[in-house]
Formats: structure tokens, sequence, C-alpha cells
């Protein structure tokens, strides 16, 4: 007797949560449904609720003074101006860094080596998202224009500042509206390490003539590209993407413009 | 308006929802083993319920730190926020670890009587002190590291994602 109601009874509770489950999956489910319909190409259209409306067909924004204009896209197109501009920003640096060494200048040439080190890994980054989503990663590689070490700095400063004041958070809005996380992820390291090179142009532009020496090497993460200026690296994880410190790429000598 | 469940959560989302556990288990856990160790003669049941406890809460600091890692790349905070966030992983490891061994020391106890047939309070007790101190210890770093997760949420606003 005893032992047929325990069987009953388990039969009971495994009965209550199979339902108990299956309610929860639903429930999950048609939660996920109710945000955003998806885009052909596994992309969602971008809404947020806790955000400013994302564009998601492509629209002209009014930018700082001399600032190019910015076209926000779809993430996808949005991958793909990054991509452009990453691909670009590599070249110039590479320019910049031998005329840099040309001038005398070879604490600046360093960092224009190490920050071309790191836009082409920006740009790799990008490439496989913009693969993921389907699409096929492509730059207009323009001739750089090179003037004076000094102008160099402040060109590259001034682009360095609008990749990380305007268009990366206009970028990161619409991927973090999509949820998409590996947009996000790429995005937002190529936006936290842009930050990091203004701060280094800002610096040497402040003690130009500093730079005629090498006071210290550079590091760049191989994930992220994550660009210190010091003797060693005082940390054991890159505190952007986690890339152990030892596999940092050391620059210490200029790399040749391509 | 509707009432539906919340969607299921990325890797990547899922640190919010993982980190609060560990820390509630691994608090509570203690009390257990202080109550195994005044029962120890009576019952061994507080004993292992407190091993339970310890070994799903060591095990949810596993799944914290590596949801946490995938989490990071995702968290867009200033340079202040970035050491706040370098130094709160840095001591989540550290927890990760103590009580990975914090959970063995105190499996090795709970196992104890397997060996030695007649345990007295005067083995039980100075055994459990030690482990106290050492628990402690850890205790003392995973409330380090959880106000340093809740300053990156409340006061560098890093948001997961949802």
């Amino acid at each position: 007797m005893l032992r047929s109601c325990s069987r009953r009874l388990v039969v009971y509770v495994g009965l209550l949560l199979s339902a108990f489950t299956l309610v929860l999956v639903a429930g999950c489910k048609s939660g996920e449904e109710g945000t955003t319909p998806a885009e052909p190409g596994g992309m969602k259209k971008a809404v947020s609720q806790a955000e400013p409306p994302a564009k998601t067909t492509a629209k002209e924004n009014a930018t700082e003074e001399g600032a190019p204009e910015l076209k926000v896209g779809t993430t996808l197109e949005n991958l793909q101006a990054a991509f452009d501009g990453e691909s670009n920003a590599h070249k110039r640096y590479l320019a910049f860094a031998a005329k840099a060494e040309e001038e005398g200048y070879k604490q600046a040439a360093l960092l224009f080596t190490a920050a071309a080190r790191a836009e082409e890994i920006h740009a790799k980054s990008h490439a496989k998202v913009i693969e993921k989503l389907g699409g096929t990663p492509t730059a207009d590689i323009k001739e750089p224009e090179v003037k004076t070490t000094k102008e160099n700095l402040e060109a590259a400063l001034k682009g360095e500042t609008y990749e990380k004041n305007t268009m990366y958070p206009e970028f990161l809005k619409v991927a973090k509206a999509d949820k998409n996380a590996d947009a996000i992820r790429t995005l937002n390291g190529a936006m936290t390490v842009e930050e990091e090179h203004a701060a280094l142009y800002q610096a040497a532009l402040d003690d130009l003539e500093g730079q005629k020496a090498i006071t210290s090497p550079l590091w760049v993460c191989p994930v992220c590209g994550h660009t210190v200026q010091a003797q060693k690296l005082d940390f054991s994880n890159c505190p952007i993407c986690n890339t152990p410190a030892d596999q940092f790429e050391k620059i210490d000598q200029v790399a040749a413009a391509k | 308006m509707p009432i539906s469940l919340p969607p299921v959560p990325k890797w990547e989302g899922l640190h919010p929802l993982v980190v609060h556990f560990p820390i509630a288990l691994l608090i509570v856990a203690p009390l257990f083993v202080a109550t195994g160790m005044l029962l120890w003669e009576r019952t061994r049941a507080y004993a292992v319920a407190a091993l339970i406890l310890m070994v799903l809460g060591t095990a949810g600091a596993w799944v914290s730190v590596a949801s946490g890692v995938a989490a990071m790349g995702l968290a867009t905070v200033n340079a202040e926020g970035r050491e706040v966030m370098a130094r709160h992983q840095e001591l989540a490891m550290l927890v990760r670890l103590a009580f990975s061994i914090l959970t063995a020391l105190y499996a090795a106890i709970v196992a104890l009587p397997l060996f030695a047939k007649r345990l007295t309070p005067k083995v039980v007790v100075p055994v459990h002190l030690v482990f106290f101190v050492l628990y402690a210890g850890a205790v003392l770093v995973l409330a380090a590291q959880s106000h340093l997760g809740g300053r990156l949420v409340h006061e560098f606003g890093v948001q997961a994602l949802m």
C-alpha cells in the first residue's frame, strides 16, 4: 500500500515538474520573441527602450567641426565602416612611423608602429564579426597624407578622438540594441583602445622633443589591441579582454611601411 | 500588459544572474559548519549540509568567474572603471581558488570519521576553529570582490547583455 502510494507520488511530482519545465521554456521563448523581430542575415532591428532609438537605416549625422561625417547604419554596415577606418589607420600610422623615424622622433615612431599594429588587430577583429554576419569585409585603402611628425600626431589625435567620442559610441548603440555580443565586444574593445591611443598621442605632442630618444617600448594585446607604453607590464591579464600579459607583443622596433 | 518570462540569457549576459548564488551559499555555509561541529557526536547531517552548500557555492564561483570573463569585453567603462574591473577579476579568481581549497579541506574533515572512528571534541573543535579562521579570511576577500562588482554596476554603470 505504502509502496504504491509513494510510486504514485513520484509519478505526480514528475508530471508536475515536466509541466513546469514546459511552461518555463515556452514562457522564455515568448519572452525572446517579444523583444525584436529578426532581420534577414541574422540581424535584428535596433529597438531599445533604455537608449535613444537606434538608427537602422543609413543616416548622416552632423559631427564635430572638421571631423568626417558619420553614417550610422545597421550593425553590419557600421562594422564595414569601422573595418575600413581601421584598415586605413593601419596604413596611415605605418607611413607616419616611417616619417617620424626619418625626422628623428624615435619614440613617436614606436608609438605609431604600435598603434598601426593595434589598428590591424581591430580590423581583423571587425572582419571576423562581419564574416559571422554573412558579409565580406571590404576597405577602400587610400594613400595616406604624410606631413611633419607634429602634424601627423595632431592628425592621429584628431582621428582617434573622433572614433572614441563619436563613431564607436554611435555604432555601439546599434550593436547593443541588436544584442549582438560579438559586435559589441569588437566595437567596445576598439573604442577603449582608441581612447588610449588618443592619450598617448596627446602625451607625445606635449613632449615632442622628448620623442627624439627611445624612453620605453610599447606593448600591444594581440586580441584587442590594448596599447601600453611601459618598460614592463604590471598586470597578469589584459584589462580589456583578459588575454594573458605574456602574450602581448613588444614593440621596440619601427615597422616598415607597406 | 501580458506577463512574459524573461528570455533565456546569453552566456555573456549570465554573470549578474549567477554571481549572487555563490555569495549567499558560501556565507551561509559556516552556520551549518558551526552547527555540525556542535552536534558532531549526535548527527553528521549538518556537516553534510554545509559541505553541499560549499560545493554548490564553489561551483557557482567557477561559473561566475567564467561568465564574468565573457562579459568583461562587453563592458563600456572609463580607465578608473577598468582598474576596478581588473581588481574585481583578480580577487574573484582568488576567491575561486580559496573556496575550492576550503571545500576540499572540509570534505576531508567530514570524511575523518571514516578513518578515525572515535573523534573526541578535543580533536574536532580545534580542527574546526582552524577551518573557521581560514574561512573568515576567504569571506573577507569574497566581500571585497563582491563590493567591487557592486561598484562596477552602481558607480560605473556597467550593464550586462540582457
